[in-house]
This record gives structure tokens, C-alpha cells and sequence, in this order.
């Protein structure tokens, strides 16, 4: 059977549109304000035209085993991507969209050759994505096993939903309060400042600047408290939104995670393609004892751009961890079980941590000493706090075997903490790494690289005793 | 432990290292050029002129350290690999999880008639400094059969 090639739905014009304008929104700002209308329409023009062209020269089918995409006018390009082949499949569907009942839709595989999902459909309907996921769920269980091959309706009935959890409002209003995004929200307002500064006309920032600086200091003051607790605030109602009725399912060997109040945001991933599960804790979590638990997978299909990280479970105690992360992923054990043996850095390789951690803020201290007398003494509070840090690193930071085919690697960071569940075929390669002055010390780092989303992620042991780091390399290698 | 690559990598890297001190003798040219006629003022010349020596004369004395601590080893599971000694390298990949194998050779490698060895996991790269064409084709059927043999990867 071949499918006909079509076109995307004529409201994904609007969407390259409104991408154009998110793009370039500040020469747009600039062409109005510097009242350049002849330019503009001509922009404008422009833009259409190189718009309605992607969308002519875009065209889609849906076959029986693959998707087949052709974009491009004069550099053509097809991208076919085989149904058994996709990791994750991932739908964002804005509020307004609903009543049309279209969704933008992502799907990737594994390779790495771009940067973007191989299949990205601005829009399309719904419809169409319901035929989609039955045909692949129709490729996957044939390719399991050929006996069942099962026509679609039985396979609906299959679908059954085994697992479910759905976010509470009070664990949301944690998750939000400890995200503590409030940093990157700051960096993003310096940023907006720094492009201001640059894009408005010279005059007007100045204005701004004088006429704040006129004020006395407690006012400064104010204004600064003022500002980090709206921007509090706001990362806190972003975070709501975007988690807001979150809901992870698995049925059918799939794991689903939803979520999202403007944009539902749903991801697919089969079960066996999770390369690994990470339970994480940041310093202000582990404080309160919660955990967020992810799943890494070899896609793109986490918010931010690089990583694979899929939130599975947004928050949970400590306590209850485990026993909820194997209601989704079987292979994961029901309690928190130590590996046997648990392979830490030695007393020798821990005060190692502790020295890299001390040396450098010791010369910082010095250095704000020598700059900023007397005051800078204070800065001596650093070294307590490297200290603490790197003994806190040293203590959390391991890995053991837990039985044949899974490895459970700990890393301690800035007082939280991340635990990879990490079953063995996942793992791409083994390193152990010593210089030379760790040979005297018989120390060694061990380095374990996995998928993670486009990229690759090391996850490194440091010094840990050499024939510790040998026993993981030999289990690996074997 | 392991195989060494062939003698012949040793020129190759010399030659390259040559390339490179050739390179920043025209940029350092250039620029003595600049102080003459555009008064560049002469300490930043110095400064990156000296840079440019040590890190040649680096390049030079560690290639020697560099041939003499690589080794490879193919068995029938795994690819094991060791470099350096004052920071040294043992990684082990398995053949399984090897999803493809570049061959490639620039001007130079040809020159010496050998090939670089680029062998790709679903995570990152590992490469073979350079080895000759016979060996490169061999292991490179060698890991393709092994990894055809098993079940296709699985991830």
C-alpha cells in the first residue's frame, strides 16, 4: 500500500509565520519604532513568500511501514523513517488548537545525524496521528513475535491501561516551590537587559538608568527584593502551568507521560528503548526528602534541546520512590537495594575530591583578599563550603553491581544527588582513566558513557580504588 | 598489552606537526608584516609567536610518548583501546554496541598509505589512530561480522 503524499494543514502556515516573528521579533520591534514601513512591507512580502513556499513544497505520507517526508525546492530532501526504527513519538497541542482538533507531532529515532526530530509536523490532525500510532504498534507487535499479528482492533483491545498516576495539586505546588528556577529566570532578565541595551536607541536606557540611580539606596533595595520575588513567581506559574495535570501511563509495554495547561505535551516511549532511570535530587529535594524521577532515552523529546531527559515522575518521597517507579518500569527492583558490593572512593581518593573542590576556591579567597581589604576576608566562608562539598561528593558518589545485567551508579553534586539505574546493554563503552599520579595512589576514574537523548552522557566515578574501577571494566567486558 | 599501530604513523603525525609550525610561521609572518606597516604594537607578536614555538616544539617531543602508548585490541566481543601514560585511557566497547565503522584517510594518511579507524556507538566516537589499509578493511570486516552475527542492536 502507498500512501498519497499531503500537504500539512493550512493553519501550519501560521505557524511558520508566528516562528518567523518569535525569531526576529526585535528587528520587528525596530523596523515599527524607527517607523521603516516601506522595508517592512517588503520583509513582510518576503517572509510570505518563503513561507507559503515550505508549506507548498511540504508534503507527507503515512504508509504502511514508514513515514515518508519530502521538503525543499531547490534542495530537496526525503527523510523515511521505518516504524519499528522511532523511540519516541511526541504530540504538543496548544489550547486553541484543541476545538480543530489539531496537533503538532514529533517523532524520532535514534540517529544522530540532525539536531531536530527526523519527522516534525507543524500540524496535522488528529485523526491522523490516532492511524499513525496503530500502525506502529501493528509494526512493533509483529516484529516481536510473528505469530501475533493481530489485526487493529484486537490490538485496541490489548491497549489496555495498566498503570496510571496522576499529579496531586499539593505535589505540584512542591515540585513548582522547589524547582528553584529563579536563576536561570535572572540570567534570562540580564539577557533581555544586555539586547535592550544594544537594540534601543542610545538615549532611552540611559534615561532609565538616571533616573534610577537617583533614587536613594533603600529604594534600590526594595526594587531589587521586588524584582527576585516576582521573578519567583513567575518561574513558579510557569512551572505549574507546564506540569499542570501531569499524568504518566503505561500500557502495552508503552510508557506515556502528559502534561501541560496552554500545551499538552505528551511523549510515547516504548519500554525496552529507556535507557535508563535516574532518580534525582536536588540540594533544596534531598533536604525535603523528594525525589524526581526521569527516564533517559536515546531521542529528542525532553524541553530542553539537548537532553533526553523525560520527567516520568515529577515528585515523590524518598520513601515511596522505588515502589512507584516499578509499577511503570518493570525491571527496576521494588526497594532501594544496595548492590552487594558498593564501590566508593577510598579515604585517599575522597580527600582527593575534597583538595580539587578546596584548591580553587582557596586561590579565589586569596585573590578577593589581595583586591577587596579588608572585606574580602569573608570570602573565607568558601572554604568551609568547597570543603563540605567536595566530603559531601566523596561520600555520595558510587557504584555497584546489581545483579548480572544492571549497574546502580550514585553521583553526588552541589548536595543533591543523581541514581542511574543502568541496565548493561544500554551502556555504550567503559573507561577507566588514571594519570600519572594517580598510579602511585593505585586510584582510578571510572567512566561510563550512555545515550542520552542526542548526545552522550559520561557518567564518571572519580577515584576510586584501581582494582574497584577493574572489577566494573572486567563485569562490562566479559 | 594489545597492538601497536604502525611505525609509519610516527611521520605522518611529524608531517602534520610540520604543517602546523608551517602555518604559524606565515600567521607570525603576517604579523610582523602588520607591525611594519599598520604599528601593531610588537609584545602581542612576541607573546603569540612564543605560544606558537612552544606548542609546536610540545607537538614535536610528544609524538614519540604518543606512538609508544597507543595500543589496540580486537577480541571476538569487545574493542579495547589504551592511550597515554601521564593521563591513560583504557575504554572497552563492546562489539554489539557498535553501530558503524568510518574508515577515512586525509592527504596525509594516504601519502603513508594508511587509514584512520573510526568506530561509532550510539553514544560517541572512538578512533584508531591510524592504521594500514590491509588491517583497516580486516578490522573492519571483522567488527561487521560480529556485530551482523548477534541480534541487531536494541535500544
Amino acid at each position: 500500500m502507498k500512501a498519497k503524499p499531503k500537504h500539512l494543514h493550512p493553519a501550519a502556515i501560521i505557524v511558520f509565520l508566528t516562528q518567523v516573528v518569535k525569531d526576529w521579533w526585535i528587528l520587528l520591534v525596530l523596523a515599527i519604532a524607527n517607523r521603516l514601513w516601506w522595508w517592512l512591507l517588503l520583509a513582510v512580502c518576503i517572509v510570505l513568500v518563503i513561507e507559503i513556499l515550505r508549506y507548498v513544497t511540504f508534503t507527507y505520507a503515512i504508509d504502511e511501514h514508514e513515514i515518508v517526508i519530502k521538503r525543499g525546492l531547490i534542495n530537496k530532501k526525503q527523510t523515511h523513517l521505518t516504524y519499528p526504527k522511532i523511540q519516541t513519538f511526541q504530540t504538543k497541542q496548544w489550547f486553541f488548537m484543541k476545538p480543530l482538533g489539531l496537533v503538532n507531532l514529533k517523532v524520532a529515532s535514534s540517529a544522530q545525524a540532525d539536531k531536530q526530530a527526523e519527522v516534525n509536523l507543524p500540524v496535522i490532525s488528529m485523526r491522523e496521528v490516532k492511524q499513525l500510532e496503530k500502525l506502529k504498534q501493528n509494526a512493533t507487535s509483529n516484529e516481536n513475535s510473528s505469530e501475533k499479528i493481530l489485526d487493529i482492533d484486537k490490538v485496541e483491545q490489548h491497549e489496555q491501561i495498566s498503570q496510571r498516576y496522576q499529579i496531586k495539586w499539593r505535589d505540584l505546588n512542591l515540585y513548582a516551590l522547589t524547582s528553584f528556577s529563579i536563576v536561570p529566570i535572572l540570567l534570562g532578565l540580564g539577557f533581555i537587559y544586555n539586547r535592550l541595551d544594544d537594540m534601543l536607541p542610545d538615549g532611552v536606557m540611559d534615561g532609565m538608568i538616571k533616573n534610577f540611580s537617583q533614587q536613594t539606596e533603600q529604594v534600590i533595595f526594595w526594587d531589587i527584593i521586588i524584582l527576585i520575588v516576582l521573578a519567583a513567581f513567575a518561574s513558579y506559574c510557569f512551572i505549574v502551568q507546564r506540569y499542570y495535570h501531569f499524568k504518566t501511563t503505561t500500557y502495552d509495554e508503552q510508557l506515556t507521560m502528559q502534561k501541560g495547561f496552554f500545551q499538552t505535551d505528551k511523549v510515547t516511549v516504548r519500554l525496552n528503548r529507556i535507557q535508563s532511570v535516574v532518580f534525582e535530587q536536588s540540594w533544596l529535594r534531598h533536604l525535603l526528602h523528594l525525589t524526581t524521577i526521569q527516564a533517559l532515552v536515546a531521542a529528542n523529546a525532553s524541553d530542553n534541546e539537548q537532553s533526553g531527559n523525560v520527567v516520568v515522575i515529577p515528585v515523590v518521597q524518598n520513601k515511596a520512590s522505588h515502589k512507584i517507579a516499578h509499577r511503570f518500569v518493570k525491571w527496576l527492583s521494588v526497594e532501594n537495594v544496595k548492590p552487594t558490593e558498593w564501590l566508593q572512593a577510598s579515604r585517599r581518593g575522597k580527600w582527593a575530591i575534597i583538595r580539587n573542590t578546596g584548591l580553587p576556591a582557596l586561590v579565589i579567597s586569596i585573590g578577593i583578599c589581595i583586591f577587596w581589604w579588608p572585606y574580602g576576608v569573608g570570602s573565607f566562608i568558601l572554604l568551609p563550603l568547597a570543603w563540605s562539598l567536595g566530603s559531601y561528593a566523596g561520600r555520595t558518589t558510587g557504584v555497584g553491581i546489581l545483579h548480572q545485567d544492571m549497574l546502580r551508579i550514585q553521583i553526588g553534586h552541589f548536595f543533591g544527588k543523581k541514581t542511574y539505574y543502568l541496565p548493561k546493554k544500554n551502556i555504550q563503552s567503559c573507561q577507566i582513566k588514571q594519570s600519572i599520579f594517580m598510579q602511585r595512589t593505585t586510584l582510578a576514574h571510572l567512566i561510563i558513557s550512555v545515550r542520552n537523548g542526542n548526545v552522550e552522557t559520561s557518567l564518571k566515578i572519580r577515584y576510586l580504588p584501581r582494582q574497584d574501577a577493574h572489577k566494573i571494566y572486567s563485569w562490562f567486558a566479559e | 598489552m594489545g597492538q601497536q599501530l604502525p611505525e609509519s604513523i610516527k611521520s605522518v603525525w611529524r608531517l602534520q606537526a610540520s604543517l602546523n609550525l608551517l602555518i604559524e610561521i606565515i600567521v607570525i609572518v603576517g604579523m610582523v608584516c602588520g607591525f611594519y606597516f599598520l604599528k601593531w604594537p610588537m609584545w602581542i607578536i612576541a607573546i603569540i609567536a612564543m605560544i606558537g614555538i612552544i606548542f609546536s616544539v610540545g607537538e614535536f617531543i610528544l609524538i614519540p610518548y604518543r606512538y609508544q602508548f597507543w595500543r589496540y585490541q580486537i577480541s571476538d566481543h569487545d574493542v579495547e583501546m589504551t592511550t597515554g601514560f601521564f593521563i591513560k585511557k583504557t575504554t572497552a566497547v563492546p562489539i554489539l554496541r557498535i553501530q558503524d565503522v568510518t574508515l577515512s584517510a586525509g592527504p596525509l594518511l594516504q601519502f603513508k598509505k594508511l587509514q584512520s579507524v573510526k568506530i561509532h556507538t550510539a553514544a560517541a566516537v572512538h578512533e584508531i589512530g591510524g592504521v594500514d589499509r590491509q588491517t583497516a578493511t580486516k578490522l573492519k570486516t571483522k567488527i561487521m561480522d560480529l556485530a551482523k552475527e548477534e541480534d541487531v542492536y536494541e535500544s
